[in-house]
């Protein structure tokens, strides 16, 4: 009676089960964490009582990197050939699964203002900026509220503008699996993106998400206006398969004036830097060396 | 022990497979069909009427949004006309969502009013919802808990402080509050919360001493945090007792146990019977719902602790006759019987089976949940008369051998702490053992 039992499973319906290893008992952070930095060196920065841990590798100009939704900010190849001559600074953002969560910041507005506030504490200027999707947004909300404080900023394929044409994909519908699946035109990407992640990690990276960008969802209907005529130099890359933003909104930003290129890569959705390490590397380069 | 009547007002007939593939949340409005609608809302409450004649204490509403299994979606409307067409029984709302109304001011009014027109029979219950409803109406679910302290802080200040006065708070900002009709019960209506196993509810509840009422849980989990409660409770400086306690509890009867079996197999149609497992975990938990020991707990509570059977977690593609025939397996509702989750029978064979329940949980509040499976409206109101004639004057006497005070019967919370300083279990593990 009991075999017979057991093979007669409780239903789940659909394929919907994925986000159920998040609800069940979570893995513990540490060991993993070690392991998913690779035990590259971090830093604490002191804001008021908070830490951000900040992960730093490289010799050179120093290059700010803001990571996306999920907490992304595993050390990849990309990371390894830029840190050939660029000196990597990646704040893990407060909440986002390793830094503590801070209360007082409400809107990624404010994120920015704090992440403006952190490069006063460790006395970096007219830097360099790269940021992923949502990191692509607080990059941009960045270089609006303080546009001398930086030289080149690239924005891959970036929340924060609403499309024009299209929607920005839900990522609160759907489990982390699947919108990661999502992210990438090719299922092997998707395991990249997931690697050796704790859930729990993920997990509150998407609660961040959550918080501070729920409504508007992703957007700040003040962004495009307040870019408008910045004179900083502005790279947006789009992969032309990006099933997350529209990739035709790429091109709203060509609107903030002339200094800004749009570049986009084929066969490729919302990760280029995941998806063809190798492309986004050359143009991340070219922009980044190249004068006008 | 105060006894009452629930249902959770399905809407019915609906294509079983197509509510399987698309989930009971998450399916089409197309599908709602208005002059069902209409017959359903009046043949429920003409239900609760019936359940008040029958001998029911008291009558719980509930809503959700979205969900095919509940067509109450403003729970404070059907509240509003039992309060004028029923005459004793208490309407106890499990309960009202301020995240949702998005207006707690206005709840606060709405909850007066229902209390004025009845007479003071009015248990409000306030509540964080379920985590489709905060996607249901848009609501950031990393918000939901400490609005809901906000919004309930405020909304029983809006009852007892005089006004006008201004609240300035996280979320809220009123500068001018002073709604004109207050409740009739003073200090203000009674609340109750019900709950799925989240201890930071349980402490709620408890720090405030307003009975904690327990969803269908599973047996073990529930006396963990009813342990937790009187542990609070202590800390709070009362012996909490079953007053402070509800239970709601699926009980499916027939004339004949053929007939309530057929009942029964009805409540697993569509994945009803999973409950909450029938909803896509991102859905029913969106990020930010829960706290992680809520999450934690959560996995324990959706397992089944006697070691019963693994999540069906489809291999290869989804084929919804496949799902069809699991949920409708026999199987199932014996698996859902023997963890108690549901109770099936006569009056006569469902009496010893509740009795050991209550024995193990020794509730003051017992809510007998009814037919939520596709059954008709002459069946439900002939339930309804069996449980009056059959049950319910059973379990009164049960309710007073085992001496379970129901808050109406001594208030939650006036209970002294023994002089040691150590709390007394209200529910009975041993008893569990047994089972």
């Amino acid at each position: 009676m009991g075999a017979r039992r057991r093979a007669t499973p409780t239903y789940i319906p659909a394929c919907h089960s994925d986000q159920a290893q998040v609800i069940a008992v979570f893995a513990e952070v540490g060991e993993l964490l070690r392991r998913y930095y690779d035990n590259r060196m971090q830093r604490r920065i002191e804001i008021d009582r908070s830490g951000i841990s900040v992960i730093e590798d490289g010799a050179g100009p120093p290059l700010l990197v803001l990571h996306d939704e999920l907490g992304d900010a595993r050390w990849r190849s990309w990371h390894a050939e830029l840190a050939r001559d660029r000196r990597i600074i990646m704040p893990l953002l407060p909440g986002f699964g390793v830094s503590p969560q801070i209360e007082w910041i409400s809107s990624v507005r404010d994120l920015a203002c704090l992440v403006a506030r952190m490069l006063r504490e460790m006395k970096l200027d007219r830097l360099d900026l790269i940021g992923f999707s949502f990191g692509g947004w607080l990059a941009a909300e960045m270089a609006a509220n303080s546009p001398a404080s930086f030289g080149r900023i690239m924005l891959v394929a970036p929340f924060g503008i609403r499309p024009r044409a299209g929607e920005i994909c839900d990522l609160f519908l759907m489990s982390t699996p699947e919108y990661m699946r999502a992210s990438v035109k090719y299922e092997a990407s998707a395991a990249e993106l997931a690697d050796s992640r704790a859930p729990e990690q993920i997990e509150e990276a998407r609660v961040e998400a959550g918080r501070l960008a729920w409504s508007p969802y992703m957007h700040n209907p003040s962004l495009p206006h307040l870019l408008k005529g910045l004179g900083t130099r502005m790279m947006v890359l789009w992969g032309e398969d990006d099933a997350i933003i529209p990739p035709g909104t790429a091109q709203q930003y060509r609107e903030i004036g002339p200094q800004v290129e749009v570049a986009t890569i084929a066969d490729c959705g919302h990760h280029p830097e995941v998806e063809t390490p190798e492309k986004f590397v050359a143009l991340a380069r070219k922009f980044l060396t190249t004068d006008r | 022990m105060h006894i009452a009547y629930f249902s959770e007002r399905p809407y019915h007939p609906l294509d079983e497979e197509l509510t399987i593939a698309e989930g009971i949340w998450g399916i089409s409005n197309r599908h709602f069909d208005p002059a069902n609608g209409a017959r359903l809302y009046n043949e429920y409450l003409d239900q609760a009427v019936r359940a008040e004649e029958a001998g029911y204490d008291g009558i719980v509403l509930n809503e959700h949004h979205g969900l095919v299994t509940c067509m109450g979606a403003v729970a404070n409307i059907e509240a509003a006309i039992l309060a004028r067409i029923t005459r004793r029984c208490k309407i106890i709302l499990l309960g009202n969502l301020p995240t949702i109304v998005g207006n707690p001011l206005r709840l606060a009014e709405e909850l007066a009013e229902i209390d004025l027109i009845s007479g003071g029979r009015l248990v409000s219950g306030i509540v964080r919802g379920g985590g489709t409803e905060q996607l249901s109406n848009g609501f950031n679910p990393a918000y939901n808990r400490e609005y809901f302290l906000e919004a309930h802080d405020f909304i029983i200040k809006a009852w007892t402080t005089p006004g006008p006065f201004r609240y300035e708070g996280k979320h809220l900002h009123y500068r001018f509050v002073n709604p004109w009709a207050l409740p009739l019960q003073k200090p203000h209506p009674p609340i109750w919360v019900p709950g799925l196993v989240s201890p930071e509810t349980v402490n709620f509840c408890a720090e405030r001493r307003y009975p904690y009422v327990a969803l269908s849980t599973y047996l073990e989990p529930t006396i963990d945090l009813w342990n937790l409660y009187c542990e609070t409770a202590a800390k709070a400086g009362y012996q909490a007792g079953p007053e402070n306690f509800g239970y709601l509890q699926k009980v499916i009867v027939g004339e004949t146990e053929t007939e309530a079996r057929e009942l029964a197999m009805l409540e697993l149609q569509g994945g009803r019977a999973a409950a909450f497992g029938a909803i896509r975990p991102e859905f029913m938990f969106p990020s930010g719902y829960n706290s992680r020991d809520a999450s934690r707990r959560m996995g324990r509570q959706f397992r089944n602790p006697k070691g019963g059977p693994e999540l069906y977690v489809p291999r290869g593609k989804f084929d919804v006759r496949e799902a069809k025939a699991i949920i409708n397996h026999p199987e199932q509702l014996k698996i859902l019987e023997d963890s108690y989750r549901i109770i099936v029978g006569t009056p006569a064979s469902v009496i010893p089976k509740i009795r050991k329940l209550l024995d193990v949980l020794r509730p003051g509040v017992f809510i007998i949940r009814h037919n939520d499976g596709p059954v008709d409206h002459a069946t439900r109101m002939r339930t309804i008369d069996l449980i009056g004639r059959e049950l319910l004057p059973a379990l009164k006497e049960i309710g007073e051998k085992m001496e379970l005070p129901s808050p109406f019967d001594r208030a939650p919370g006036s209970r002294p702490l023994a002089g040691t300083g150590k709390w007394q279990s209200v529910a009975r593990a041993e008893a569990l053992a047994a089972l």
